[in-house]
This record gives structure tokens, sequence and C-alpha cells, in this order.
């Protein structure tokens, strides 16, 4: 997948990873993982960027002896979630139309 | 990837690695590695499974990097600091040179025009008591340079009046050495983006 593209999809699914409850790290790579491929290393700017553009908030919690950072979603992560899926039906009709050569279901029938 | 690389020494190594970004961004970077390192320990890997599976050094160096909001490198950005004021200048003058910037100052604006015949700055902060004339003055003659003047006025007509003479930025006193910081980050992030 090109990678401008994958950033911003996992971004999203950063976002939507939280849609579920709050998390760490660790937890965001498994559940991600699952989907699509991911290091803690690639997360950890994707991580910064939706705290500095205000998508989750950041708290720690003491666990087992120490503090683990956990991620919030926020009211702009949830809209930037609906947005993304707004966006992506306009992205889907062009696939549509690459995919059927060329053509829109509406020229089909007119053939 | 990191095989025979104890937990303790890939840290140190990232943090040596990260010592050019500001201090505050390397412990958050090496926190977040070592978070994971003791979730991957805590789900069942030996210590050097854990190290053994994160990304290369390398990796993980380009990868926080672009984490780096500001796009700079602190110490590669020159302050001239102007400040006759002797708390206000231990005071901005450590907070930069703690978040990594190169540093130089001046104890009047007589001084400052001293130092910049000398040599080459990123970036001006002035809080000297004729910070005002000092702003006017260096853009006489250099138009590029950001001026960040930090004054007592809080009034409108000196805000406006500043701007006039040439800041690229205004911060009434007293004020949060936080707020300065990131001010001379978004500063120096444009003026180094111009100069490219």
């Amino acid at each position: 997948m090109e990678q401008q593209l994958k950033r911003g999809l996992l971004e999203v699914c950063v976002l939507a990873s939280l849609e579920r409850g709050d998390s760490y790290g660790y937890k965001l790579v498994k559940d991600i993982g699952a989907c699509v491929e991911i290091s803690e290393s690639t997360l950890y700017p994707i991580l910064k960027r939706l705290e500095v553009g205000g998508m989750v908030t950041v708290y720690s919690v003491e666990h087992n002896s120490r503090l683990r950072k956990y991620y919030r979603l926020t009211t702009a992560g949830r809209e930037r979630i609906e947005g993304f899926l707004e966006e992506w039906k306009a992205v889907m009709d062009v696939y549509e139309f690459i995919k059927r050569g060329g053509q829109t279901p509406a020229m089909r029938e007119v053939e | 990837m990191n095989d025979n690389v104890n937990r303790n020494e890939f840290l140190a190594e990232l943090r040596r690695r990260l010592a050019h970004l500001p201090p505050i961004e390397t412990e958050r970077a090496v926190g977040y590695f070592c978070e994971i390192l003791d979730d991957r320990e805590e789900d069942g890997m030996t210590e050097a499974e854990a190290v053994a599976s994160l990304p290369s050094i390398d990796a993980i160096v380009a990868d926080v990097q672009t984490a780096n909001v500001y796009g700079i490198v602190p110490s590669e950005v020159n302050v001239l600091v102007v400040a006759d004021d002797a708390v206000m200048h231990e005071m901005v003058c450590r907070r930069l040179t703690d978040a990594g910037y190169s540093v130089v100052t001046a104890q009047s604006s007589t001084e400052a025009h001293a130092k910049l015949q000398g040599s080459t700055f990123d970036l001006i902060i002035s809080s000297a008591i004729d910070g005002f004339e000092f702003a006017q003055s260096v853009r006489a003659s250099d138009k590029a340079t950001p001026i960040l003047l930090v004054s007592a006025r809080r009034d409108n007509e000196s805000i406006v009046r500043a701007f006039r003479f040439g800041v690229d930025d205004y911060l009434v006193k007293p004020f949060n050495v936080d707020e300065l910081v990131l001010r001379v980050a978004a500063l120096a992030r444009r003026a180094l983006l111009n100069k490219k």
C-alpha cells in the first residue's frame, strides 16, 4: 500500500480502535495489527499527531507499579472518523469507476 | 532485529540517538518504548525477546523524527536573547537551552547589535526596555530574522506599534515560559522553511 495512504488510514484505524474504549500503545498495535500491519514504531508519530491535533487525549494510570499511558478519543477524533467515512464514499465511487473500466453504472445501463 | 542487545543498552542507545531533540521529546519517546517493552514482557516475552521483536533502532529513530511536529532540530537553531533583566535572562535562557536551542545572550540592545554584526541568528527574542526601538533598528537592515518581542505593555497601542516596527510575535509579561518555548519553535519552523 502506498505509504502516504497507509499513514492516513492508520490514523483513522487508531481512532476507530479507541471508539471501543480507552487503550494504550501495545494494545493498539495488537488490535489494529489484526487488520493492517503496524509496528509500535509506526504508531508513535501517529499518536503524537493525533494528540497534537486534539483528536485524542492522554492520561497515565498506575499499572503493576508503573505508569501506563492511555489514549482517549475526543469529540474531534469522532468527527475525524465521520469525515473519513464520508470522504471514502466518494473514493469508493471512483474505485468502482476504475474497476469497471471507466464506466459508471448509468453508462452500462445505456449500453 | 535487535538481537543480543539487552533492554538497558537498547534504551540507552535510543536516548543517545534522540539526544538532538528537545529533552521532553526524547524522554517521551524513550518512555513510550520502555512501556512497550514492559507490556511485551507482561505478555509473556522474555526481556531479550521483547527487545528483539521491536523494529531496529534506525527505524525507530526515523519514525520518532517524523513525530517532531515542528520539523526543526533545536540545536541547529541559533537564538539571540536580549534581556536587561537578570531574572528574565536566566529563566528564558535556561529553558531554551534545556529545550536544546543554541542560545547567545546580550544584556542590552547595544550589545545585541554588536553580536548581530558578527554572527547570524535564526531568531531574536528581545525583552529589553528599549525593545521596540531595537526591533525597529534591526528591521531597518534585516527583513528576515524573526523577532519575538516580550514586553510588559499590554495595551493595544503598544502591540500595534510593535508589529508596525516589524516584530513577528509579541508576548506580554508576565508570561508562561512553556508558551514562549512553543512560540520560539513556531517562529523557528517558519524561518527555517523560508531559508530552505
